[in-house]
C-alpha cells in the first residue's frame, strides 16, 4: 500500500469516526492547555514581579535606622561619601518613615488602622526610587508642587479593600488631613505585610505616601529623615556594595542604630518571590492531575477505537500486509487525535490563560502583568499529549498484528469474551438473566472495564482533589472563625503603642468608654518555640506570637481540642504536630523578658497544658498568672473588648481611635478577612479548574459511552430482533454505565482523597507551614463527585438515543466490524 | 388451513447512488401455519431482505405484509417490537448470543423479553434439553462449540412460544454434521406446529422442507415441494 493511499484511508477513518476522535483530542486538549497554563503563572510572575519592581523603583539597599532615630536632612546621603567608590551607587534618596493611625472612615463605615507616613524625596519632579505607581484614572503621582503640601497618595491595596476613591480626605494622628491625590502600588506594599509578620494585611494597615517636606511637617519632625534608599550601578554585586554601605554608616556614625538591607530582605519582595515557588508546587500537582486524567481518558478511548479496527487489520494481515503497513492507518488515527489534541491545547490554553489571569490580577495587584502565553511550557504539554495517544493506538495495534489472521477476523464465536462473567455464577441477584445482562457485560472485559473506570476515576479524581483542596481551605477558615469569634463575633482587639498598667490610667480610659461592655487585657509578644535540645538545634524552631491572657475571662479565651489551662502554654495542632509535641510535653519558647536593664530574649522549657484548635502555628497563649516570666506582671499591651449593650464594634473603634497609648481598635472578624484573602489565591485557582475539570469528566463519561454504544452495536440488535424496546436497551445501557460509574466514582473519591491529603500535609505544609490545614472532603464535594461520576456516565447512554432509533438493524445482526 | 405469513406485491427497494435497485419486487406469498418453508437463492437475491420484512425488521417499500395475524406494514414503530416479541423468533446464521449469559441465561433471556418471565428459567431449561443441551446449559457460549451454540440459538427463538421461527443460514457457520443436527432440531418444531422459514444458499436443505421458495433478483422464481419429493434429514449430504 502507498503511503497516500493509507493516508487517505486514515482520513476516511478520520471522518467517519470525527466525533470521537474530536471528543478524545478535546480531552488532550483540556490536559494539555491547562497544563500549559499553570506552567506558565510562575513564569508570568517572575517576569511581572521583576518589572512591577523595575517601574516602581525597587531600591538596591536600604538603610533603616532604628525606632525613633533620625537625622537631619541630607545626613544619610552624606554617609555614602565615606564608601571607597561613592560612584557604585547611581540613585540615592532619603526618606522619613513614621507610624500613624490612618482614619479613611466613609459616611458608611468606620475604617480607622495603624499606618505607615513615607516621605518621599520629590526635588526631582517625582519619587525617583520606591515610587507608588498611580494607575491612569486612579489619580496622579506625587510631584514637585507637593512638596511640604497636605496631599497623599493612598497604598492601592488598602484603598481598593475599603474601595476607597481617589480624591477622598484621610485623617492621619494629631488630627492632620491629607488629601488623597491618587491611589498607588509600591513596591514595599505589592504585598502587605506588618511589622509582626501578618501579611495580606491590606484590611488593618495603610501606608500614606507624602512628600518628605510633608512627611516632616505630619510628624512633626522638620529636616529629619530616618531611611536611605539606593540604587546601585548595574553589573554590582549588591551584596558587596551593601556591606561597602553598611562600613560607611559605622565609619560615619550618625547614632541611628541603623540596618542595611537588600531588596531580598524586604517582606514584600521575599514573599512574592517566596510565594512563586510555594504555588509552583501546588499548580504542578494539579497540572499534573489534570494531564494525568486526561491521559488516562484518552489512552483508554484511543484504545478502544483502534481495536475496533481488529478484524480491519486482520483482513489486511490476510491479503499479506507487512507489520509496518499494518500499523500504519492506526497509528495515523493517533496522530490524528494527537494533533487536534495540540491544536485544540493551545486553544484551551488561552482559555485557561484567560480564565487565570483575573484570578492573579486580583490577587495580586502588581502595576505590571506579563501573561503571555509560555510556548516552551506547551511544549512540554504538547510533547506529552501527543505521545500519550500514539501509546494508546500503538498498544492494540501490537495486540492485533500478534494475532492470526482469522483470530483477529472472526466475529463469530470465537472472538466472543466472558472475562470475568462466570463469577455471576456465585451472585444469587438478580434472577433475572435479562437483568444480569449489564453486571456480565461489566465483568466480561476486565481490562476495558478497569481502563474505563480509572478513566472516569482519574477525572472524578481530579475534582475530587480540587474541590476537597476549596472544602479544606474553607473548612480551616470555618474553624478559625468558630475559634476566633467563639459566642462574641462583636469582640473588638484594641492594640496599645506601649505596656501599659492595667490599673493605670490608659488602660482604665479605654474600659471606661461608655461603648465598652466588657475588657480583658493582654500581653502579646513575639518569641520562638523549639523542640527540648540544646540550643542552636532548633532547626524545627519557628517563630510564635505569644498572648498572655486570663484564660477564664468573660470577653474571649481560647477553647481546648485536648488538655486545659494551666502553667505552661497552649499550643495549635499544628504546631504540635511540628514540635512532635503532646499536652504534658515540654517545649522551648524563647520570649523577650522585660527588666530594669531593658528587653532581653530568654529561653524558657515550658509545659505545653493544652491545644487550642486555631489553624495558626505561630498562636501561643498563656494565662496572664504567668506574667512575670515576661516580667510585665500587670502590664498589658492589648486588650480584648466586647461592646457595650446598644453599641456596636464600629462605635468601639471611633471612641476609642483618638484614646492615648491605643495604636489600633479592629474588630476581630477582620482577621478572618485577612485570612480568607491570604486563601484566595489558592480558592480562585481550583475555582477556574473546576470547570476544566468538569468538561474533561463529561468528555470522557461521553466518549466511554460512545464507544461502548459501538461495541455492543450486534448486542443491541439481537435485543431489539427480539423485539426490547429502544427505552429497555437504553436503560441495560444506563445500568451498565451505572455501574461503571459507581466503580470509576469510587475510585476517584479514594484517589482524590488521597491527594487532598497529600497535598495539604506536604505542599501547602511547606509553601503555607504557618497554617495547620485541615483535611476535608465534605458531602457536597463526595456528592457532586457521584453526580457526575455515577449520574452523568449513567445518563450518558441518553446521548445515543438517536443512534441507536436509527440503528439498521439487519445490517448490524449480519456485519460487524 | 390459516396462512401465517401473507405477502401481497411486496417491493424492496433501495436508493443507492442516485439511482433505484430492488432486492424484492412485487412479491406475493402465502405460508401457511406449520409449514417448513426454505427460501433459496443465490448470494444477492433478496432472501435475507425477505425474511427481515417477515420479521418486521425491514420495511416493505410497496405492498402489505400480513404475519401471524399482524399487519406488518400498518403498524406503528412501537408495535412492531411487541410483534417481534410475542409472532415471529429469529435465528442468526452467527448466532448473536450474549456472551456474557451462559446457555441457559441466553435462552431464559429471550423468554423474559418476551414477557413471560415466570417459570422463564425452567422453560428455557426444558427447550435446551429439547434440543439437546441438558447437560451445557450452565456454559457460557465461548465454551460451546458451533453447533452448540446453534442450537442454544435456536432454543431461545423456540423457548420464546412464538408461533413462527425464521431462521437466517443457521447452518451456514457449521459443518455438516452439526448442521445435520440443527435441522432436525427445525423440522421438529415444524412438526409440532411452528411455522419455519429457513433461508438458505445450499440447495441439498431444500430437499427437507415442505416447501421450496427460490428467489433470483428479487423475484420469486419458483414456489413449490422440493424437487425429487420431501426427504428425510438423514439422506441429506452436502
Amino acid at each position: 500500500m502507498r503511503t497516500l493511499f493509507v493516508l487517505r484511508w486514515s482520513a476516511r477513518d478520520l471522518r467517519r469516526k470525527w466525533l470521537q476522535v474530536a471528543a478524545i483530542a478535546f480531552v488532550i486538549a483540556i490536559g494539555t492547555g491547562v497544563y500549559s497554563a499553570l506552567g506558565s503563572t510562575s513564569t508570568w510572575r517572575r517576569e511581572s514581579n521583576e518589572a512591577s519592581f523595575q517601574l516602581t523603583g525597587m531600591y538596591d539597599i536600604r538603610v533603616r535606622a532604628a525606632e525613633g532615630a533620625s537625622v537631619p536632612q541630607g545626613a544619610m546621603l552624606a554617609a555614602l561619601q565615606h564608601l571607597a567608590d561613592p560612584s557604585v551607587v547611581a540613585i540615592a534618596d532619603e526618606r522619613l518613615i513614621t507610624a500613624t493611625q490612618v482614619d479613611a472612615s466613609t459616611a458608611e463605615r468606620s475604617i480607622l488602622v495603624p499606618g505607615r507616613i513615607v516621605g518621599l524625596d520629590v526635588q526631582s519632579g517625582q519619587p525617583r526610587l520606591t515610587i507608588p505607581f498611580v494607575t491612569p484614572g486612579e489619580g496622579r503621582q506625587l510631584e514637585l508642587a507637593d512638596d511640604g503640601e497636605a496631599v497623599a497618595v493612598l497604598e492601592r491595596n488598602f484603598a481598593d479593600f475599603y474601595d476607597l476613591p481617589a480624591g477622598a480626605a484621610v485623617r492621619l494622628s494629631g488630627d492632620r488631613a491629607v488629601h488623597v491625590v491618587g491611589l498607588g502600588l509600591a513596591p514595599e506594599y505589592f504585598l502587605v505585610t506588618t511589622d509582626d509578620g501578618g501579611f495580606f494585611a491590606q484590611a488593618n494597615f495603610a501606608a500614606v505616601f507624602v512628600s518628605l517636606a510633608t512627611a516632616q511637617d505630619l510628624a512633626d519632625m522638620p529636616g529629619a529623615v530616618n531611611d536611605l534608599v539606593l540604587q546601585v550601578r548595574p553589573g554590582l554585586d549588591i551584596e558587596a556594595v551593601a556591606a561597602q554601605v553598611r562600613d560607611a554608616f559605622a565609619t560615619a556614625d550618625l547614632g541611628l542604630g541603623e540596618t542595611v538591607m537588600v531588596a531580598r530582605d524586604d517582606d514584600a519582595y521575599r514573599l512574592l518571590y517566596d510565594d512563586i515557588e510555594g504555588d509552583e508546587k501546588v499548580n504542578r500537582v494539579f497540572a499534573a492531575l489534570i494531564l494525568a486524567g486526561a491521559a488516562f481518558g484518552a489512552f483508554n478511548l484511543s484504545s478502544r477505537m483502534v481495536e475496533a479496527q481488529r478484524r480491519e487489520i486482520g483482513i489486511a494481515m490476510a491479503l499479506g500486509s507487512s507489520r509496518r503497513q499494518l500499523a500504519l492507518r492506526p497509528l495515523l488515527v493517533g496522530v490524528q487525535i494527537a494533533l487536534a489534541g495540540v491544536v485544540l491545547g493551545v486553544m484551551v490554553g488561552w482559555v485557561a490563560i484567560w480564565a487565570l489571569r483575573p484570578v492573579y490580577l486580583d490577587t495580586l495587584p502588581m502595576p505590571v502583568w506579563h501573561t503571555s502565553f509560555q510556548w516552551s511550557v506547551f511544549a512540554q504539554g504538547a510533547a506529552l499529549g501527543f505521545v500519550l495517544p500514539l501509546l494508546a493506538t500503538a498498544w492494540p495495534v501490537l495486540r492485533a498484528v500478534r494475532m492470526t489472521p482469522v483470530e483477529a477476523i472472526t466475529t463469530t464465536h470465537r472472538t466472543a469474551r466472558r472475562g470475568l462473567s462466570p463469577l455471576l455464577r456465585h451472585l444469587p441477584w438478580p434472577r433475572s438473566a435479562f437483568r444480569r445482562m449489564p453486571l456480565g457485560n461489566v465483568l466480561r472485559a476486565p481490562r476495558r472495564t478497569l481502563l474505563t473506570s480509572l478513566g472516569i476515576g482519574a477525572a472524578i479524581a481530579t475534582l475530587v482533589a480540587v474541590l476537597g483542596m476549596l472544602d479544606s481551605f474553607y473548612g480551616t477558615i470555618d474553624t478559625y472563625d468558630r475559634e476566633l469569634l467563639a459566642d462574641h463575633p462583636d469582640r473588638v482587639a484594641v492594640a496599645l503603642d506601649t505596656f501599659v498598667a492595667v490599673d493605670g490610667e490608659e488602660f482604665s480610659s479605654i474600659a471606661e468608654s461608655p461603648t465598652v461592655g466588657a475588657i480583658t487585657p493582654v500581653v502579646r509578644v513575639g518569641g520562638r518555640l523549639r523542640a527540648v535540645g540544646p540550643a542552636g538545634t532548633d532547626a524545627s524552631g519557628f517563630d510564635v506570637l505569644v498572648e498572655a491572657i486570663d484564660l477564664d475571662n468573660d470577653v474571649w479565651a481560647p477553647t481546648f481540642t485536648a488538655g486545659g489551662p494551666g502553667l505552661g502554654i497552649v499550643i495549635s495542632a499544628v504546631a504540635a504536630d511540628d514540635l512532635d509535641a503532646a499536652v504534658g510535653d515540654t517545649v522551648v519558647l524563647t520570649h523577650p523578658s522585660l527588666s530594669a536593664g531593658g528587653v532581653t530574649m530568654t529561653e524558657s522549657e515550658v509545659r505545653v497544658t493544652g491545644i487550642h484548635p486555631s489553624p495558626y502555628r505561630f498562636a501561643v497563649y498563656v494565662d496572664r498568672a504567668q506574667l512575670a516570666v515576661f516580667g510585665v506582671a500587670g502590664l498589658a499591651n492589648q486588650a480584648y473588648v466586647l461592646p457595650a449593650a446598644g453599641t456596636t464594634p464600629d462605635d468601639v473603634q471611633r471612641a476609642l481611635f483618638n484614646l492615648p497609648a491605643v495604636a489600633s481598635v479592629q474588630p476581630v472578624s477582620m482577621s478572618s478577612t485577612v485570612l480568607r484573602d491570604t486563601m484566595q489565591s489558592f480558592t480562585s485557582l481550583f475555582r477556574v479548574l473546576e470547570g476544566f475539570i468538569l468538561l474533561l469528566a463529561l468528555l470522557i463519561a461521553y466518549n466511554a459511552t460512545s464507544i461502548n454504544a459501538d461495541e455492543r452495536a450486534r448486542e443491541r440488535a439481537t435485543l431489539f430482533a427480539f423485539g426490547l424496546p429502544v427505552r429497555k436497551v437504553i436503560g441495560l445501557e444506563i445500568v451498565e454505565g451505572l455501574l461503571y460509574g459507581l466503580l470509576g466514582t469510587a475510585v476517584g473519591i479514594g484517589l482524590g482523597a488521597v491527594v487532598v491529603r497529600w497535598v495539604t500535609s506536604s505542599v501547602i505544609a511547606t509553601t503555607m507551614p504557618e497554617l495547620g490545614m485541615e483535611v476535608i472532603v465534605s458531602g457536597t464535594t463526595i456528592l457532586t463527585a457521584m453526580l457526575l461520576g455515577v449520574v452523568a456516565v449513567a445518563v450518558a447512554p441518553l446521548l445515543t438515543l438517536r443512534k441507536l432509533r436509527r440503528m439498521d438493524v439487519p445490517g448490524t445482526l449480519r456485519v460487524v466490524e | 388451513m390459516t396462512s401465517a405469513i401473507s405477502l401481497r406485491g411486496v417491493s424492496r427497494r433501495y436508493d443507492v447512488g442516485g439511482g433505484e435497485v430492488y432486492a424484492l419486487r412485487n412479491v406475493d406469498l402465502q405460508i401457511d401455519a406449520g409449514e417448513f418453508v426454505v427460501v433459496l437463492g443465490p448470494s444477492g437475491s433478496g432472501k435475507t431482505t425477505l425474511l427481515n420484512i417477515i420479521g418486521a425488521l425491514d420495511t416493505a417499500t410497496d405492498g402489505t405484509v400480513e404475519v401471524g395475524g399482524h399487519l406488518v406494514t400498518a403498524e406503528h414503530r412501537r408495535d412492531l417490537f411487541r410483534f417481534r416479541r410475542d409472532t415471529v423468533s429469529f435465528v442468526f446464521q452467527s448466532f448473536n448470543l450474549f456472551p456474557t449469559l451462559t446457555a441457559l441465561e441466553n435462552v431464559q433471556c429471550a423468554v423474559e423479553i418476551a414477557g413471560r418471565a415466570r417459570g422463564a428459567k425452567e422453560k428455557a431449561a426444558a427447550v435446551l434439553a429439547e434440543v439437546g443441551l441438558a447437560d451445557r446449559v450452565h456454559h457460557y457460549p465461548t465454551e460451546l462449540s458451533g453447533g452448540e451454540q446453534q442450537r442454544v440459538a435456536i432454543a431461545r427463538a423456540l423457548a420464546t412460544g412464538n408461533p413462527i421461527v425464521v431462521a437466517d443460514e443457521p447452518t451456514g457457520d457449521l459443518d455438516f454434521h452439526t448442521g445435520v443436527q440443527v435441522l432436525e432440531v427445525l423440522q421438529r418444531q415444524a412438526d409440532a406446529g411452528h411455522t419455519v422459514v429457513v433461508v438458505t444458499h445450499n440447495r441439498e436443505i431444500s430437499r427437507i422442507a415442505d416447501r421450496v421458495i427460490e428467489l433470483s433478483g428479487g423475484n420469486v422464481v419458483r414456489d413449490g415441494p422440493p424437487v425429487g419429493g420431501k426427504s428425510a434429514v438423514a439422506d441429506l449430504h452436502w
